[in-house]
């Protein structure tokens, strides 16, 4: 293979232009890249530069501001003017001042300044803002800055400082300028080194050009000369003789698949039909169907202009041609008249610019060798990429259809005939595929449904929802056999159609197999069986009818078969034989005669007769005993007439036999019988006897449970009355440790304040062993009488078990001590006047409770009425045998309309009350110490008055 | 190369392409551009200057709001010496001053216009020990008596001319000792380290409100007479009708909520009109005080 590269010309033009732009797009591009980039880093650092100026500006700004707080509340000129001195060497200052908010200069690095006012309009301007720091001026020669001096929420004035900027810009300058300096160093480097490589590659690549031309000029044996292998256009030059050798292997392999495929392939050039498009297309012709429409002379002119290029073996075989004879195959000499129309298809979609055609149409070969034999072929027109524009090269495809359309012909004909004998079937036929699909449903279907079989193809699961609800379960168990490929089933279900009405079906399928045995699914037949189950169930009612009368029959009946074997029989006669009906059915019915002989004679003579009347046959049970039978014989005969049996009813006539005899036997026995009666009469009478006698005892008993029952019902009614108080003590518990509190809080503000001295004493190194005991004592009397409080309400809230003798007056003491903090934190006055010596037999601290249930009462009803004076007035004085006490306050009184219930249980009008607490009073009072309460408005207020037996008159026993 | 001589062109342009706006500097003129009269009033009270602006503050924006046409500002002096001297120069228009001051300020061309209330609050009065048995000032004969500093008006003074006026040659009959503030006085009369304590009433009653437990071992034994209150004086030039306004509304401000809850920062409970007959008066009691204790040089706060 001969390398060309080296050798050919390589154009100086070309060659230069290469050179040129690969030099300048290099040298360009590079400049581009490093001056953006430097450019950015420039901006960046000045403005970063600059951003540090303005910080520094405000830095010396806000040290100025501090530094001057102090010094301008007081107005103080010479100190402000201190701290502005103390910065005024700072390097680049411009100037450095503090002002008031109305901008009178008070401090000044020029001192001539101070108590003049600022006047030009950025000053001013920001002396009318509000105060928050700013920047005044920002340029490239200096920043102004001002910080607002401020005491809380006081603007005091303003801190200002100016900043040259004098370094800033030389910084910057000399900044820009080394980066220029790089920026043309790097693009002359950059231009120079563009240079050689254009050198280099211009001479690779003409060297590769010059082969691609040769190639394109149809050199398949010219190489690039790949010499230099570790160049990339080395490289390049490989990969080109590499695409070079695929090209030709490509080419090659195409040849051979254009031969030997099977299919005849033609290489038309169309380069003519193309010129002609578009010179129609010139003229202003856009709808191309309509022209060729109207010049179908046209059409044929141009299938004399497609050129045939090439067409492969299969094409000659196709069309019976020689090789010799390839120049004589043109379109016209294979064209149909027909073939002209998908001939003028092709040109209007070559014209609409659609390069792919495919279609069937007919040819016919040339004449002088098939002699015209006319061929269905299948037909692809393709332009191949990039022939788009000129049309020289179209590969047309053609496949040899002839016999696929017979057999198509041959088919359709075949699913007809099928399809005909499907369609006009009277059941309904269908064909369920392997997947459940539907592949068949004839329209016989909607006969018996009432659905279309487009509807059962759409929708298989109609098949399920048309059958009846009561034969689903059968349905679907018959379904999951037939997802199988098993042989034919049966079943017969009903169906709702789709007129509502109900009709029986009988469903056979069977399953379907293809030539290669394959399972295709099940062929279905549904058959209407409506009129077959009518008849069906009237005979079945029929039989039952039937056999109900035979059973009804108080009289054996027997069918007897010609050969005298018993075929049925009813229950009677299973009775009088002992044996059941399985065991009779076969049997020669002579065995179970006592008579065997008479028996069958009897029989022969029904059937030679025709009927025997009154025979009498002893017939024998399995236990032994004889029933006497009275036989009546018929011969049965089918609707042919032929003999089918004998029907033997007979009755029974042991009883009536026996009749006398037992008439017999009761005349004599009936004298005996009045004498047992009598007998039994007197029996009865003592069996009254002991009945009364039962029931007394049963009255004793009832009487003495009864007794056990009031008993028991008032153990249980105590039994809920200690509840209660139990009830009542637990809601006193919270009153109780709310007192507790109370009666805590002044011992324990002592004991705070006696920690609190001992502190104090020993800070002020005043605390003394003598003063540190007298403390401690006096803290421990505290917590004594703290502990005392505990052990009070301990003692009153502890239960009592036995009833003992009490001091009225030392009870209600301890009901009112109990509440006296409260009451004297409510600014509740008590007034009491308790005489002692009053004594009651009963519980004490049941009845202390009663009585604080009452007072706490009273003090609720002062709060609740805001009282400004609250008052509890408790007396007791002695009324004969009785104390009297009488609470009384003036909390306002309680309703006239509740007044009679509130000692009723649960009754309350407070919205956390309980509703027990006056109950319990009542009940301590009433039940436990025998005692009377009544509730009356007296006054400002309510008035509770406890009356109580005392003690020597009347104790309780 | 053109195309290379632009590219440098703009790098250059983008990097020194700041504004260069025109630099102006400030300017400066002589009065204040829109402002009418600003009065001066300065805070004659050695305290914190910040502490004195928070305080008075209030007042002078409540002046502000109520004096129409004028504008005052604030300020305040650090010491005695720099409120002297700007007395001397005339530099406010105003000032709050207490007793001592405001009789200087009737020599430098000032006026009172008005003054605090609470007169009673000023007097000095002289602790002993609940257990010292103390009773007579006769009793402190021999005896040492502690003070704040030499010339403390109200805590050494004031409770010297009382033990004076009261039979007690103070040069002779006790040893002073001056342990520098108020509060150190009471400790050393409470720690027993002297007889007796003078000390003036509001540092009394502030150790009462913050140490009850000590306060009550000590007794206010002697109280001296009452002193004039702060005055507020105002300088000759400032216009009458002004000068009148001021005085008039702080002499009303108890009458207002925002008026008292100026008041309570003080805290004091009312301004009252006064004239410069009150400080005379004040001034002849002092030189008689001068005659009989020492000379009269320094304020004590």
């Amino acid at each position: 293979m001969k390398a060309l590269g080296a050798s050919l010309p390589f154009s100086v033009a070309a060659h230069g232009s290469f050179k040129r732009q690969f030099m300048l797009t290099f040298s360009v591009g590079s400049f581009v890249l490093i001056a953006t980039f430097v450019t950015y880093l420039v901006t960046a650092e000045r403005a970063q530069i600059y951003a540090d100026s303005t910080e520094h500006a405000f830095d010396l700004a806000d040290a100025l501001k501090v530094s001057s707080l102090q010094w301008v509340p007081g107005n103080d000129l010479a100190g402000l003017q201190e701290v502005v001195n103390a910065i005024h060497d700072h390097p680049e200052l411009r100037y450095a001042m503090v002002l008031s908010p109305q901008g009178r200069v008070l401090a000044h690095s020029d001192p001539a300044r101070i108590g003049q006012f600022l006047a030009d309009e950025s000053s001013l301007a920001f002396l009318k803002g509000p105060p928050q720091s700013r920047v005044i001026t920002d340029d490239v020669s200096r920043v102004d800055v001002a910080v607002p001096i401020q005491f809380k929420t006081w603007h005091m004035g303003w801190a200002r400082i100016a900043l040259g900027r004098e370094q800033v810009v030389a910084k910057l300058h000399k900044l820009v300028w080394s980066t220029v300096l790089f920026l043309v160093v790097a693009t002359l480097l950059s231009l120079l080194a563009a240079r050689g490589l254009a050198n280099r590659l211009g001479a690779g690549i003409s060297s590769l050009v010059g082969v691609a031309d040769q190639v394109r000029r149809g050199n398949r044996a010219v190489r690039a000369d790949a010499g230099r292998e570790s160049e990339e256009i080395a490289r390049l030059g490989e990969s080109f003789n590499l695409m070079l050798d695929n090209l030709v292997e490509s080419e090659a392999r195409y040849r051979t698949l254009f031969e030997e495929v099977p299919i005849s392939l033609w290489e038309e050039d169309f380069s003519a039909v193309r010129d002609y498009l578009k010179d129609l297309r010139a003229s202003g012709i856009t709808d191309f169907q309509q022209y060729f429409d109207d010049h179908p002379d046209e059409v044929v002119r141009l299938a004399d202009k497609v050129v045939v290029l090439d067409v492969n073996r299969q094409t000659l075989k196709l069309f019976g041609v020689e090789d010799a004879e390839k120049p004589h195959l043109t379109l016209r000499a294979v064209f149909l008249p027909e073939s002209l129309d998908t001939f003028k298809a092709e040109l209007i979609s070559l014209a609409e610019h659609q390069y792919h055609f495919g279609r069937e149409i007919g040819l016919h070969t040339l004449r002088h060798t098939l002699r015209g034999k006319r061929i269905d072929i299948l037909l692809n027109l393709i332009v191949p990429e990039g022939h788009e524009e000129t049309l020289s090269r179209v590969l047309v495809a053609i496949v040899d259809i002839t016999e696929l359309k017979t057999f198509e012909e041959a088919l359709r004909q075949s699913e007809e005939r099928y399809r005909i004998i499907a369609d006009f079937t009277y059941d309904c036929e269908y064909w369920q595929g392997p997947d459940g699909c539907l592949l068949y449903v004839s329209p016989s279907c909607e006969m018996q449904t009432g659905y279309r079989a487009e509807e059962f193809i759409d929708d298989p699961a109609q098949l399920a929802r048309v059958v009846h609800p009561d034969d689903v379960a059968a349905f679907e168990h018959h379904m999951q056999h037939t997802r199988e490929p098993v042989g034919p089933l049966d079943i017969d279900f009903r169906i709702i159609r789709r007129d509502g009405s109900t009709i029986w079906l009988n469903h056979v399928c069977r399953p379907v197999y293809g030539h290669d045995n394959e399972y295709l699914g099940r062929r279905v037949s549904n058959r209407d069986i409506t009129e077959r189950k009518r008849l069906e169930t009237r005979l079945e009612e029929t039989a039952a009818y039937a056999r109900e009368l035979i059973e009804s029959s108080p009289d054996p009946l027997v069918i007897v078969s010609p050969d005298g074997r018993i075929t049925d029989l009813n229950k009677r006669s299973e009775a009088v034989t002992g044996l059941s009906r399985e065991q009779l059915i076969g049997s020669e019915y002579s065995d179970y005669c006592t008579d065997p002989d008479k028996a069958r004679q009897a029989f022969m003579q029904v059937l030679t007769a025709g009927y025997a009347n009154d025979v009498t046959l002893p017939v024998r049970h399995v236990s032994g005993n004889v029933t006497e039978l009275l036989f009546n014989g018929v011969v049965l005969k089918g609707v042919t007439g032929e003999v089918q049996g004998v029907l033997a009813s007979a009755r029974d006539v042991t009883k009536l036999r026996h009749l006398e005899r037992e008439l017999r036997e009761l005349n004599e026995s009936l004298e005996r019988r009045i004498e047992e009666e009598v007998a039994r009469s007197h029996e009865k009478d003592l069996m009254l006897i002991e009945q009364s006698q039962q029931a007394a005892r049963e009255l004793q008993a009832l009487n003495e449970s009864l007794e056990q029952r009031v008993a028991f019902e008032v153990a249980e009614s105590r039994g809920k009355d200690h509840m209660l108080i139990q009830q009542s003590r637990l809601a006193a518990m919270g009153e109780m440790v709310h007192n507790i509190a109370h009666q805590w809080r002044q011992p324990l503000h002592a004991l705070s304040i006696i920690l609190s001295n001992i502190r104090d004493g020993y800070a002020l190194h005043e605390l003394t062993q003598e003063s540190l005991d007298a403390e401690i004592q006096r803290a421990r009397a505290l917590l004594k009488q703290m502990s005392a409080t505990v052990d009070d309400f301990r003692d009153f809230f502890r239960p009592e078990r036995e009833a003992a003798e009490f001091e009225i007056a030392e009870a209600v003491q301890d009901a009112l001590s109990v509440m006296d903090a409260t009451l004297k934190d409510k600014r509740i006055e008590v007034v009491e006047s308790l005489p002692s010596g009053l004594m009651a037999y009963g519980y004490h601290n049941q009845f202390a409770q009663a009585v604080l249930n009452l007072v706490a009462n009273a003090k609720e009803a002062i709060q609740e009425q805001e009282v400004p004076h609250g008052r509890v007035e408790v007396s007791l004085t002695r009324s004969g045998d009785s104390a009297i006490l009488t609470i009384q306050d003036n909390g306002g009184g309680i309703s006239e309309e509740i007044l009679p219930k509130i000692f009723d249980p649960y009754f309350t009008t407070k919205e956390q009350g309980s509703g027990i607490g006056l109950y319990m009073t009542k009940i301590i009072i009433q039940r436990n110490h025998r005692g009377t309460i009544e509730a009356a408005n007296v006054g400002p207020g309510t008035r509770f008055v406890i009356s109580l037996p005392l003690v020597k008159e009347d104790r309780p026993s | 190369m053109r195309r290379l001589s632009l590219g440098l062109f703009l790098l250059a342009f983008a990097v020194c392409g700041r504004s260069g706006t025109e630099v102006t500097e400030p300017s400066y003129q002589s009065s204040a551009p829109g402002l009418g009269k600003v009065f001066v009033v300065n805070i004659d009270l050695p305290h914190n200057p910040l502490l004195m602006y928070e305080i008075y503050r209030p007042l002078i924006d409540y002046l502000n709001r109520n004096v129409p046409g004028a504008s005052f500002r604030l300020e305040t002096s650090p010491n005695y010496e720099e409120f002297t001297r700007k007395l001397h120069e005339g530099q406010f228009d105003f000032a709050l001053a207490n007793g001592h001051q405001t009789l200087n300020a009737l020599h430098l061309n000032y006026h009172v216009i008005a003054k605090m209330a609470d007169d009673s609050q000023l007097v000095g009065v002289i602790l002993v020990r609940h257990d010292s048995g103390i009773q007579q000032v006769a009793d402190l004969k021999g005896k040492k008596v502690a003070y704040p500093r030499p010339y403390c008006m109200m805590g050494t003074i004031m409770p010297q001319y009382y033990l004076h006026t009261h039979g007690l040659d103070i040069k002779r009959d006790i040893e002073n000792l001056y342990v520098g503030s108020h509060q150190s006085s009471i400790m050393n009369v409470y720690l027993g380290n002297v007889a007796a304590a003078g000390v003036r009433r509001p540092s009394w009653e502030l150790f009462k409100r913050k140490h009850p437990d000590q306060a009550r071992e000590l007794v206010a034994q002697w109280e001296t007479e009452p002193l004039s209150n702060v005055g507020v004086v105002a300088r000759d030039d400032v216009p009458p009708q002004v000068a009148a306004l001021v005085a008039q509304l702080l002499n009303t401000l108890h009458t207002t909520e925002e008026g008292r809850t100026i008041l309570a920062r003080i805290p004091l409970s009312r301004f009252e009109l006064a004239d410069d007959a009150h400080y005379r008066e004040l001034e002849s009691f002092l030189h008689k005080v001068y005659r009989a204790v020492r000379p009269l040089e320094e304020p004590c706060p």
